[in-house]
């Protein structure tokens, strides 16, 4: 590109210079031309005095006429050479305009290309910066789609977390009620139900054990049975020590309430 | 000792008004098939043999109510007679829940004095502790007082050992049948012959008071409904009226007897006779069968068989004027033949189980039915006057012979017949 700049410049330097020359030529050329005449009226009063005189005078003036015609010449030959050097200049100028016009459109060109340069570099810029700012945005975004994300998953890990307490929870509830099924299979097993209790006996007993599961007291709470019920009672819970053990230490109960309440008749 | 002095001092040091436990667990039955008792042989203080192994006779009948299951005399570590040398660590070893000791003495006028107490291995407590004076001739009418005793103790239920049981004996070849009403006891030793003919005798029934037996014979020819004193053997007819007498039913009282008659007009209906007057009392009036009266314990209505809805069913039907029968059982195609408990809360009936028949119980409130034995061909259910067990009879092998259930259905047990069938067995009241 810069070549190109470069080239149109040399031709108008010397353009420049070609012009300024003709101009000096052209200065002192009409300046000769108007002293000339004053040099010339002196020798026509001259040739009036003598034929020779007069021939001489003739023959100046042939001369004078040859030279007026040469010097005419010479001006005409000056004038269409200024003729030709002012088109040559015009035609200089109108290249050296037509070069300025073309420097300028060239400018123009440059100014335009640097400004769509700028305005592309801007654009790009602009993009860029959009693009950044996109990309921050979209990073922002992403940031916050990922603390979103990072939330979501904490609070599905807490979720997750109070769920598998809640299950633990659970399982321990279920653990608990394995050791309470446990315990009642021990004493179902050793109780002997005396015949006839079914009709709507219910009778507490709150039993006390220590770890590994000894009883070491009971105390019966409401009860409708009779004796031998409370008598079979007490013997089931007496032979159901040692009571089994807890799946979990943690579950062991000291006092264990037993609600004696059979069902229907069982059925053969 | 020291062990039951430190169980007792446990529940002297749990003081009252503590917390409630943390835990509850529901016990909703009872899985143990029966209670472990050691009967220790009483002491003898006299000189030569026992008279009577007391604790021999009491450890069968606890193993035949099928609700005790007593340690083997063979595994008896110790034999103590008294309550304090009751050592319960060693009988807790032995996995033993009570423990009966005493001694048998012998007293002026050669009768004995019965000592006996009844030990909790649990608890160390003594339970029972008597004496009582014992004629020579009652030791083992004793011996099952004693199971009495126990079985109350324990099971909070009157026993039933020291009754008696009523029945027909059949045998002889079929030209030459042979029909004897007897009477033993509820275990079926100690038979006594009531009543014999060679014609049908049907239909048992004891008096409330335990002294005499109501019953049907055809010695006469005819049927006739009978009352025979069971000391003198005083036999009086109290109906016999034309077509069929049958199905005596003492009333709670005693005064009267319910009855199933045809009368002239062949219609077989429920009445009630007042044996002091023999007035006559008709209960029901409906063309078809209506058999096999039971009185209600408190004597205000009687159940009986009917089959005016098709089939036989148990219904229920006041004694007052113009009462109307309601039936009782709905479960099943056939129910019939009904035995009151003697709480009035159900009824023994013979039901048609899959294609047999068999002995259940009824709820006289709710009607639910549950069947209780397991025989093709169950007939002729009696309560035991403490309600716990019922008897009938099971046709094995072609043959009728006593069982006995216990009315919750989880003891069965059978009655070994010495000879013969054994049909309609009547258990007696609790006797004095």
């Amino acid at each position: 590109m810069n070549d190109t700049l470069r080239v149109p410049l040399a031709p108008a330097a010397w353009s420049i210079a070609l012009h300024a020359t003709l101009a000096g030529l052209l200065f002192f050329g009409l300046n000769l031309a108007e002293r000339e005449p004053e040099q010339v009226i002196l020798p026509i009063d001259a040739v009036v005095v003598d034929d020779a005189l007069l021939q001489a005078a003739g023959q100046r003036r042939r001369d004078d006429e040859r030279a007026a015609a040469q010097r005419q010449e010479r001006v005409a030959q000056e004038m269409a050479r200024r003729r030709e050097e002012e088109l040559q200049a015009q035609e200089a100028e109108q290249q050296e305009r037509a070069e300025a016009e073309a420097r300028v459109a060239a400018e123009r060109r440059e100014r335009a290309e640097a400004d769509s340069r700028r305005k592309a570099a801007e654009e790009a810029r602009r993009k860029e910066e959009q693009a950044a700012q996109a990309k921050a945005a979209a990073e922002k975004k992403r940031l916050a789609q990922e603390a979103r994300e990072r939330d979501a998953r904490e609070a599905e890990l807490r979720s997750r977390l109070a769920e598998e307490e809640a299950r633990a929870g659970a399982g321990f509830q279920s653990l608990k009620a394995s050791y309470v099924r446990a315990i009642q299979a021990h004493v179902e097993q050793r109780w002997y139900e005396p015949p006839g209790v079914a009709q709507g006996l219910s009778c507490t007993i709150v039993v006390r054990q220590i770890p590994g599961g000894e009883v070491v007291g009971m105390k019966f709470g409401a009860c409708n049975g009779n004796a031998a019920v409370r008598q079979s009672i007490e013997t089931a819970v007496r032979n159901a020590s040692p009571l089994p053990p807890p799946p979990e230490p943690s579950l062991f109960e000291r006092e264990v309430e037993l609600v004696f309440t059979p069902k229907e008749a069982r059925s053969r | 000792m020291i062990r039951r002095v430190l169980i007792l001092a446990f529940a002297i040091a749990w003081p009252a008004g503590e917390a409630l436990a943390q835990m509850t667990v529901q016990i909703l039955r009872g899985m143990a098939e029966s209670v472990p008792i050691a009967v220790v042989p009483l002491a003898w203080d006299g000189t030569g043999p026992a008279p009577w192994d007391v604790a021999a006779t009491v450890q069968a009948d606890l193993e035949r109510s099928g609700r005790f299951r007593p340690l083997p005399r063979g595994q008896l570590i110790e034999q103590p007679h008294a309550a304090a040398d009751v050592d319960v660590a060693d009988w807790r070893m032995l996995k033993v829940d009570y423990v009966l000791v005493g001694r048998l003495a012998p007293v002026a006028g050669g009768r004995y004095e019965l000592r006996y107490e009844l030990v909790s291995v649990a608890s160390g407590e003594r339970l029972l502790g008597t004496a009582v004076p014992v004629d020579a001739t009652a030791l083992k009418r004793a011996s099952h007082r004693v199971s009495d005793a126990v079985y109350e103790k324990i099971l909070g239920v009157r026993g039933a050992f020291a009754t008696r049981i009523a029945y027909v004996a059949v045998d002889g070849p079929v030209t030459k049948r042979r029909f004897r009403l007897i009477v033993s006891d509820a275990d079926g030793a100690n038979e006594h012959v009531v009543f014999e003919s060679p014609d049908p005798i049907m239909s048992p029934a004891w008096a409330p008071d335990g002294r005499s037996l109501a019953y049907v014979s055809f010695h006469s020819g005819l049927a006739a409904i009978y009352v025979q004193t069971l000391s003198t053997g005083a036999q009086v007819q109290v109906s016999a009226r034309s077509g069929i007498n049958g199905a005596p039913s003492f009333s709670p009282d005693g005064q009267r007897l319910a009855l199933a008659l045809s009368r002239r007009d062949g219609n077989v209906d429920v009445y009630v006779l007042t044996l002091a007057t023999q007035q006559l009392q008709r209960l029901t009036e409906d063309p078809a069968i209506d058999t096999e009266p039971a009185w209600a314990p408190d004597g205000r209505s009687l159940y009986f068989t009917s089959d005016r809805a098709g089939a036989p069913q148990v219904y229920n039907v006041g004694l007052e004027a113009g009462a109307r029968a309601r039936r009782v059982t709905f479960e099943g195609g056939y129910n019939a033949r009904p035995r009151v408990s003697p709480d009035g809360r159900s009824l023994a009936v013979v039901t048609l189980d899959r294609g047999a028949y068999r002995i259940a119980t009824v709820d006289t409130q709710r009607g639910g039915l549950q069947v209780l034995s397991g025989g093709q061909l169950d007939e002729s259910p009696t309560f035991a006057p403490n309600g716990a067990d019922i008897l009938y009879t099971s046709r094995v092998g072609g043959r009728d012979t006593l069982a006995i259930v216990s009315s919750d259905g989880r003891v069965q047990q059978k009655i070994a017949a010495s000879s013969g069938e054994l049909r309609e067995p009547a258990w007696s009241p609790f006797l004095p």
